[in-house]
C-alpha cells in the first residue's frame, strides 16, 4: 500500500514537474498568436524567459520571449509604453545577438524591433534605416527566409511614395514572402513561423489598391 | 506496521505538503528604493514554473514539494535575487538592487559629448551631425554649437576652453588622426578633412578624458568608424562646389567602400563677390577606401584610408599691401585596426595609424615647405573583470618624423629643420561601477619623449553619482601633458611637455527623447607653456617653456524635443574666463581667440507635408580681445559682437526611384558684418607690428546638393 501510494505520487509529480520543453514551447507559441490581451503576453513572455533559464542550450526560448515583448506593442498606443515594451525586447535580443549571430531570424527580430520604434516621423529615418540594415543582414544569411521580405514589405508600405515607398512598391515583396511561406512550411514547429497570416492582409491590401 | 502507513499518510494530507503537494507561495517586490516592480519574472530555478509580479508588485505562485527549492526574481535591469523557500507560509518582501550593466546605470559623463546610438550618454544622433545648419558637412560645424567650444568661424578647428587648435587631438577608432584639418591657410578658416557619413559614432570631449588619450591638451574628438555594411549601395553627390561619388560592396561578414571626389570653388566664385582676390579657388580630389571583414575567430579589421590633393592662391591686402597666399597639400591617411575577442569578457585591439602630409606655402615673403610623417602603433586590453569593474590597459608608440624648409623672397634668409620623435605611451585605467549608482574611473598614464627626453605622469580621475533616475552629478580631474607643436619643436629639443591640470564638476539631468540640460563649471590651470621673444626674422626667435596661465568657466547645454511637437531644438551657454603667458604675450593675457560668452541655438522642424527638414543655427559671440600695435597695455581692447544665423533646408524625395536629398544651406542670412575680431602680423624689419582684420571671404555662403542613393 505504502509503495504504490508513494509510487503513483512520485510518477504524478514526476508528470507535473516534467519539463516537456516542445510541448510547452508548443503551446505558448500558439498562445501568443492568437492573444490579443497585454497582460497575457507579458506572461508569456515572462515564461519563455523562464524557458530560457532552464534550457541553456536553445535559442528559441529567448527568442520567443523577444518578439512577445515586440508584439505587445501592437496594442499599445502611447510611445513611452511602446518604448519601455521594446526596451525589454531589446535586452533580450542583445544577448541573443551575442549567442547566435548566424541565425538570419534573430536579425529579422532587430529589424522588425527597429521598425516598431516609428512612433512618429521624426524618428522615421534613423529607425527606418537601421531596420533596413538588419534586414539586409538577414537576407545575407538566409535569403530564402519569407519573414525579411514580409518585414522589408512592411518598411515599404509604410514609408511614404515620395521616398519610394507605397502599396505598389511593397506588393513584389509580400509576393515574395508569401511565395516563400508556402515554400518553407517548417518541419520543427517551433521554428518562428509567424507573418503568414498578415503578409497576406498587407498583400490583399495592396492588391485591391492597384 | 499498517498502522504507521495509515497515520503517516494521514499527517501528510492533513499538512498538504506531499500528496496534494501545493504551497501558495506569495510575495512582493520592491526596488532597493522602494519603488514597486511590476512584471518581476518569478520563478522557480530550474523548472518553468513561475509568474510575473501585478501592478501592485505582488505575486502569488503555487509550488510543489516547496521545501528547499529556491525561488528567482529577476528583472531587466536589476540583479537577480535567489531566495531558498521553506515550508514557512509568510508573504515574501524581495528588494532588488539595480544591476551596474543595467539601462538605467550611471556613466560617467563629465566633460564629453556623445552622438552615439550605443552611447547612453548620448546627447546627439549620428545624424545630428549632417542635419546641423551651417555645418556643411563638417562634424566640427556640429560639435561647435556645443558648449565649451569658441565659434571661431575664421579658424574652422575647434578651440575649446580656452585652448588653441592644436590642443585637440582627434582619433579614428582609437588611433590618432594626426592631420584632422585641410592645411590651414592665413586668413582662411579650414574645415575637418573626415566626411561625418563615414562615421557611426562620435565622442567629442571637452575635458577630463580617459586615461586612453594622451597628448592632447585641452580635448579629444573620438571618431568611430562605420561597421561592416549590409546594403549594396552607390551614392552620388552634386554639389555646388563639387562632386562625390562612392560605391560600397558586401558579402557576408565584409564589406568594402571607395569613394572619389572632386571639389571646385571656381565656379561658385565667378558668381559672388569675395573679399579675396583669388588666383586658383581651392580646387581638391580625394578618394577614400574602407575595408572591413569579420572572421570566424570574431576577430574584426578595419581598414580606413584617405588620400588628398589640394591647391588654391588669393591675394589679400596686409597693411594695405597686396599679399599673395598660396598653399599646396599632399595628404594620405591609412588606419588599419584588428580587434579580437578573448574568451567571453576580454578584447584585444591592436592598430596601426600612418599620415602622410606634405605642404607648400607662400604667405607674403615667406615661402615654406613642410614634410611630415606619423606613425601611430597602439595594442589596448579590454578586461570585463567582473560586473561591475572593467579594466583598459595600453601601450603607444607614435612616430613623428618632421621636415621644415624655408627661405625668404628677395633676401639671403634661409633656414631648415627637422626631428624625430617617438613619443611612448602607456596606461592603465580601471572603470568601477560600485554599484548602480556610483562609479569611478582612476586612472594613471606614463608618457615619454625620446626627443624632448622628457617623461611624464599624468594621473586622472572621474567619477559620477546618479542622485534620481534621470539625473547624475559627475566630477573629473586629470592632469593632460602634450608636446609643443612642431612649429617650436622644429627649432630644438629644449622644451618642456606642455601642461594643463583639468577640474571638472557637472550635473545632467532629463533624457535624450524629452528634455536634457547639463551644467559643467571647470577650472583649468596651465603650466609650461611655449613663450618666445621676437628676433629679426621668423626664423630667429628664441624660446623658453616658462608659460602659465588658467582658464574658468561654465558650460550649459540644453535640448529639447518634447515641448514643441514635431521640433527639435538646442541652445548652449558657455562662459569663460582665460588668461595666458604664452607665445610672445609681454603679460598674461586673454588670448585673441577667445570671446568670453558665447550662445548658440540650433533647431529643427520637420515637416511632414513636403517632407523637408527646415534647420536653423544661430551663433552669437561676445567681442573678442586684440592688441593695438602701439597701445601701452597689451590687448586691452574689443572687437564688436559676432553675430550668425544660418539656415538649411533638407529635401527628401525620390529621383527615378533611388533615395534622395536635396540640401540647400545659406549661411549669414542676416547679412550682418561677420567680424570676429583682428589679427596680428608679426613684422620683422623693424616696423611695428600690423594689425588686420578677420573677415569671412564671403559675406553669404550659399550651398546647393543633391545626394542621390541607388541601392
Amino acid at each position: 500500500m505504502k509503495t504504490i501510494v508513494l509510487f503513483t505520487a512520485l510518477l504524478a509529480s514526476q508528470l507535473l514537474m516534467a519539463n516537456d520543453y516542445e510541448e510547452t514551447m508548443k503551446l505558448n507559441i500558439v498562445k501568443l498568436e492568437k492573444s490579443t490581451s497585454i497582460e497575457e503576453m507579458n506572461q508569456i513572455a515572462a515564461l519563455f524567459m523562464r524557458i530560457a533559464d532552464v534550457e541553456k542550450m536553445e535559442w528559441l526560448p529567448s527568442y520567443y520571449a523577444s518578439y512577445a515583448y515586440a508584439r505587445t506593442t501592437h496594442f499599445m498606443n502611447d510611445a513611452d509604453s511602446i518604448d519601455s515594451a521594446l526596451d525589454h525586447a531589446q535586452a533580450i535580443l542583445d544577448d541573443l545577438l551575442k549567442q547566435k549571430s548566424d541565425e538570419s531570424e534573430v536579425y529579422v527580430l532587430q529589424g522588425f524591433i527597429y521598425s516598431l520604434r516609428i512612433t512618429s516621423a521624426m524618428r522615421g529615418y534613423k529607425y527606418s534605416t537601421l531596420s533596413n540594415q538588419s534586414l539586409e543582414k538577414a537576407e545575407q544569411l538566409n535569403a530564402d527566409n519569407p519573414r525579411v521580405y514580409y518585414c522589408k514589405a512592411n518598411n515599404i508600405f509604410h514609408t511614404p511614395k515620395m521616398f519610394g515607398g507605397g502599396s505598389d512598391n511593397a506588393l513584389p515583396l509580400y509576393k515574395k514572402a508569401k511565395a516563400l511561406f508556402e515554400k518553407n512550411k517548417s518541419a520543427n514547429t517551433l521554428f518562428p513561423g509567424w507573418g503568414s497570416y498578415h503578409n497576406e492582409v498587407m498583400l490583399q491590401k495592396c492588391l485591391a489598391k492597384k | 506496521m499498517k498502522i504507521h502507513t495509515i497515520s503517516f499518510l494521514f499527517i501528510l494530507i492533513l499538512t498538504g505538503q506531499w500528496i496534494d503537494g501545493q504551497t501558495i507561495v506569495k510575495g512582493k517586490v520592491l526596488s532597493n528604493t522602494g519603488e514597486l516592480l511590476v512584471g518581476v519574472n518569478i520563478s522557480i530555478v530550474g523548472t518553468y514554473n513561475g509568474t510575473i509580479t501585478d501592478t501592485n508588485g505582488e505575486f502569488e505562485l503555487e509550488v510543489e514539494n516547496v521545501t528547499g527549492k529556491e525561488l528567482n526574481a529577476s528583472f531587466i535591469g536589476y540583479k537577480t535575487q535567489t531566495i531558498n523557500l521553506s515550508d514557512n507560509t509568510d508573504p515574501l518582501l524581495i528588494k532588488l538592487n539595480e544591476s551596474v550593466t543595467g539601462l538605467n546605470a550611471v556613466t560617467i559623463t563629465a566633460g564629453s559629448f556623445a552622438a552615439d546610438d550605443k552611447e547612453r550618454a548620448s546627447v546627439l544622433e549620428p545624424l545630428d551631425i549632417y542635419t546641423t545648419a551651417g555645418s556643411l558637412g563638417d562634424i566640427n560645424g556640429a560639435l561647435k554649437t556645443l558648449p565649451g567650444t569658441q565659434s571661431s568661424s575664421d579658424d574652422g578647428r575647434l578651440l575649446v576652453r580656452g585652448g588653441a587648435a592644436s590642443e585637440t587631438s582627434v582619433y579614428v577608432d582609437g588611433l590618432l588622426a594626426a592631420k584632422p584639418y585641410y592645411s590651414k591657410v592665413p586668413d582662411l578658416p579650414t574645415r575637418g578633412r573626415f566626411s561625418p557619413s563615414l562615421f557611426s559614432g562620435t565622442v567629442f570631449s571637452t575635458g577630463g578624458y580617459s586615461a586612453e588619450y594622451g597628448q592632447a591638451l585641452s580635448s579629444v574628438l573620438v571618431l568611430e568608424s562605420n561597421d561592416i555594411e549590409v546594403e549594396e549601395l552607390t551614392g552620388v553627390s552634386l554639389m555646388s562646389v563639387g562632386a562625390d561619388l562612392s560605391k560600397t560592396w558586401c558579402a557576408p561578414n565584409r564589406s568594402t567602400s571607395l569613394g572619389l571626389g572632386y571639389m571646385n570653388l571656381a565656379p561658385y566664385y565667378n558668381l559672388v563677390n569675395n573679399r579675396l582676390d583669388w588666383t586658383k579657388p581651392s580646387e581638391s580630389e580625394q578618394m577614400n577606401f574602407i575595408h572591413r571583414k569579420k572572421f570566424n575567430n570574431g576577430g574584426l579589421l578595419k581598414i580606413f584610408s584617405t588620400a588628398e590633393y589640394g591647391e588654391r592662391a588669393f591675394n589679400t591686402e596686409w597693411d594695405a599691401e597686396q599679399v599673395k597666399i598660396s598653399n599646396n597639400n599632399t595628404n594620405a591617411y591609412l588606419n588599419v585596426n584588428y580587434s579580437l575577442p578573448i574568451g567571453e569578457k576580454s578584447m584585444l585591439k591592436s592598430g596601426v595609424a600612418t599620415t602622410l602630409n606634405n605642404d607648400r606655402q607662400l604667405a607674403w615673403i615667406h615661402r615654406t615647405r613642410e614634410n611630415e610623417v606619423n606613425i601611430e602603433g597602439r595594442l589596448t586590453f579590454v578586461s570585463q573583470l567582473s560586473d561591475g569593474i572593467k579594466l583598459k590597459t595600453g601601450f603607444s608608440d607614435a612616430f613623428t618624423n618632421y621636415e621644415h624648409h624655408y627661405n625668404q623672397l628677395q633676401s639671403e634668409i634661409n633656414w631648415e629643420g627637422k626631428y624625430d620623435d617617438h613619443i611612448l605611451g602607456f596606461f592603465a585605467e580601471p572603470e568601477i561601477k560600485l554599484n548602480s549608482r556610483f562609479a569611478i574611473r582612476p586612472g594613471l598614464r606614463f608618457e615619454y619623449s625620446t626627443y624632448l627626453n622628457k617623461q611624464n605622469l599624468s594621473p586622472r580621475f572621474a567619477a559620477a553619482y546618479r542622485t534620481g533616475k534621470n539625473t547624475q552629478l559627475s566630477v573629473a580631474y586629470g592632469q593632460y601633458f602634450q608636446s609643443p607643436v612642431a612649429d617650436y619643436l622644429k627649432f630644438g629639443s629644449d622644451f618642456n611637455n606642455e601642461k594643463a591640470t583639468h577640474y571638472i564638476m557637472s550635473l545632467q539631468t532629463g533624457s535624450l527623447k524629452e528634455r536634457l540640460l547639463r551644467l559643467e563649471a571647470y577650472y583649468k590651470d596651465y603650466d609650461h607653456l611655449v613663450t618666445y621673444s621676437k628676433g629679426t626674422h621668423p626664423y630667429n626667435n628664441s624660446f623658453s617653456s616658462n608659460g602659465f596661465g588658467y582658464a574658468k568657466g561654465i558650460d550649459l547645454f540644453y535640448r529639447d524635443r518634447k515641448t514643441f511637437s514635431g521640433t527639435d531644438y538646442w541652445v548652449s551657454y558657455s562662459y569663460i574666463d582665460t588668461k595666458r603667458l604664452f607665445l610672445d604675450y609681454p603679460v598674461e593675457a586673454t588670448p585673441d581667440f577667445i570671446a568670453n560668452h558665447t550662445i548658440s541655438a540650433v533647431a529643427k522642424y520637420f515637416i511632414g507635408a513636403i517632407h523637408t527638414q527646415v534647420g536653423a543655427a544661430w551663433t552669437t559671440a561676445s567681442g573678442r580681445p586684440y592688441h593695438q600695435p602701439g597701445d601701452a597695455d597689451f590687448m586691452t581692447r574689443k572687437a564688436d559682437i559676432y553675430n550668425n544665423l544660418n539656415l538649411n533646408l533638407s529635401y527628401l524625395t525620390h529621383i527615378a526611384n533611388h533615395y534622395t536629398i536635396i540640401h540647400f544651406s545659406i549661411s549669414n542670412v542676416l547679412g550682418s558684418e561677420q567680424l570676429v575680431g583682428y589679427q596680428t602680423i608679426k613684422n620683422y624689419d623693424g616696423k611695428p607690428d600690423s594689425l588686420v582684420p578677420l573677415l569671412p571671404d564671403v559675406k553669404q555662403f550659399l550651398f546647393l546638393g543633391i545626394f542621390i542613393s541607388i541601392k
